[in-house]
């Protein structure tokens, strides 16, 4: 035998990058497969959608065109009438949502801090809870006007007892035993807060954050149905009325990606600040 | 025996609770004391008490009667003097190996250069020290317990108690960390109180054994051991000859409180 040891060792080494090479391909191979399948098949449902409506075997008053949607959701990139219906709705949505988390996290914040004052007004937090939104909308309109106001107020409700409920939730299921670890290893109150019970809720919190932009969108659309003559909700129904379903589509896809970017934005947070809870 | 001696002290200690059913007698007239680098185990049937007997010398619960002292003080509250592991490991999932060994020193304000030279030389001695910024999760059980450890040995209590910090774990590893602990507890001069299910491992590890009744949890029996410290370790001590005669002695003194709860 002509091939020392660190010679079979090389070609052994190159044998197994080969097939790590191999591995890998074939799992890259895979994942461009499924992925072209899912483009295949909107391509797909969109061809037909248009040829449906081109042929007359489908009323575009009834189900919109494809070929129309894209050309609303074009002007909105140029700034079409689209376009200042969908800031308007941003506008609302966002500061409903951002109000929400802030109040709703300092409030749990508050009742974990003092545990009789939340274990008193806990119950009512539960009960607004229950009513349901919509319901408070005519309410909201009396008190704060046909507005921009209303809207807020109809995305920051649900937000607010929301991210309240599970701030307050999550930071009582701080385990027991660490709080008592810390509390033998000397941490004051606040140190317990601040470094246990702060970082174990931190998961949940941020689920809920997440869970809270399809509130606050829901509400701010339920609040432009109601009373306004701005915005995305308000587009759609007016248009719907209209029979301009191609429209109707187009603000409903402006909606689903601002959804799309809100929630991007807070997986974003999750994954920097919460990633070793796999499970909230 | 005068408090100079003793590491801990307890007199006379009652301890009721509130529950749903109504005022719980935890431990009744327990009275006993630990001696300065001595190796204690308390061990007693499931629910006698134990663990609200760490609870006490750890400040986290207070005596409805009777006093408790550590190092000669009344306890009120916790004291740096005492540290603590528990059966679960406690380690913060969100934080890394180093970040959680440093844990006690941080709350109390160390400086992070300090911290972390500390922290490294004792994950060195232990093996850990390629660990130092991996997560939790992705240790074994031995490990993490080990880490535990680390945790409680830095902030340099006089007292360490131990609650059953070996049953999660399996066998062989039990018995290595076993070996472990005790001879670098020893080594360092510490007093440690061992709650365990397992009469071998405190028949292994202690210097005295405690025997508890059930509950209401009062002292039943002290038994003097010292297999360990003559043999040089559990390993060998458990290769003792007294070993097997230790077990049942201590078995047919739990084993009472098996037969009363049966009639």
């Amino acid at each position: 035998m002509s091939i020392s040891n660190s010679e079979l060792a090389d070609t052994l080494a190159i044998e197994d990058r080969d097939l790590e090479g191999a591995v890998a391909r074939a799992e890259r191979r895979d994942r461009f497969a499924v992925l072209g399948m899912r483009i295949a098949f909107i391509v797909g449902v969109l061809a037909l959608w248009e040829v449906s409506v081109r042929v007359g075997w489908a009323q575009e008053l009834l189900i919109g065109q494809p070929s129309r949607i894209a050309h609303f959701l074009a002007e909105t990139l140029i700034g079409g009438e689209l376009l200042q219906h969908a800031m308007i709705t941003g506008l609302e949505a966002i500061t409903g949502y951002g109000l929400g988390v802030i109040l709703g996290t300092s409030t749990g914040f508050l009742m974990w801090w003092l545990p009789r004052f939340g274990r008193t007004v806990d119950p009512y937090f539960i009960a607004i809870s229950a009513i349901p939104t919509v319901a408070l909308a005519p309410l909201f309109l009396v008190w704060l006007g046909l507005g921009i106001a209303t809207k807020i107020a109809l995305g920051f409700k649900t937000v607010f007892l929301v991210m309240h409920l599970t701030t307050y939730a999550s930071l009582r299921q701080t385990p027991a035993e660490l709080v008592d670890l810390a509390t033998v290893l000397g941490a004051t109150r606040f140190q317990i807060f601040r470094k246990v019970a702060v970082p174990s809720s931190l998961p949940w919190v941020l689920s809920a954050m997440k869970v809270s932009i399809g509130f606050a969108l829901t509400g701010t659309v339920v609040g432009e149905y109601v009373a306004a003559n701005k915005g995305l909700g308000y587009l759609t129904l007016y248009a719907a009325q209209l029979y301009e379903m191609s429209l109707v589509w187009a603000a409903i896809i402006v909606l689903v990606c601002m959804s799309l970017v809100m929630l991007s934005i807070v997986s974003a947070l999750r994954t920097r600040f919460a990633s070793w809870n796999d499970q909230a | 025996m005068s408090f100079d001696q003793s590491a801990i002290k307890l007199c006379g200690v009652v301890v009721k609770f509130a529950s749903r059913a109504g005022v719980v007698t935890a431990l009744r007239d327990l009275s006993f004391d630990v001696k300065r680098s001595e190796f204690v185990s308390l061990v007693g049937p499931s629910g006698c008490g134990k663990s609200t007997c760490l609870g006490l010398v750890a400040g986290l619960r207070t005596p409805t009667r009777g006093d408790v002292f550590v190092e000669g003080r009344r306890v009120n509250g916790p004291s740096r003097d005492v540290g603590f592991m528990l059966q679960k490991d406690l380690l913060m999932p969100w934080r890394t190996v180093l970040e959680n060994v440093i844990f006690g020193l941080e709350l109390r304000g160390k400086a992070k250069a300090e911290m972390r030279d500390l922290a490294e030389s004792y994950l060195r001695s232990f093996g850990l020290l390629e660990f130092a910024n991996a997560k939790p999760s992705h240790l074994s059980g031995g490990m993490r317990q080990r880490i535990s450890l680390i945790r409680t040995l830095l902030t340099d209590p006089k007292i360490i108690l131990l609650d059953e910090p070996f049953s999660a774990l399996d066998f062989q590893t039990r018995l290595i960390l076993e070996d472990e602990i005790w001879s670098l507890l020893k080594s360092e001069g510490r007093t440690v109180v061992l709650i365990t299910h397992d009469i071998n491992e405190a028949i292994a590890m202690s210097d005295r054994i405690l025997v508890m009744s059930k509950r209401p949890g009062t002292l039943k029996r002290e038994i003097t051991v010292e297999l360990a410290r003559v043999a040089g370790s559990p390993l060998e001590a458990r290769n003792r000859l007294e070993f097997g005669a230790y077990f049942a002695d201590v078995w047919k003194t739990i084993d009472v409180d098996l037969q009363l709860r049966a009639s």
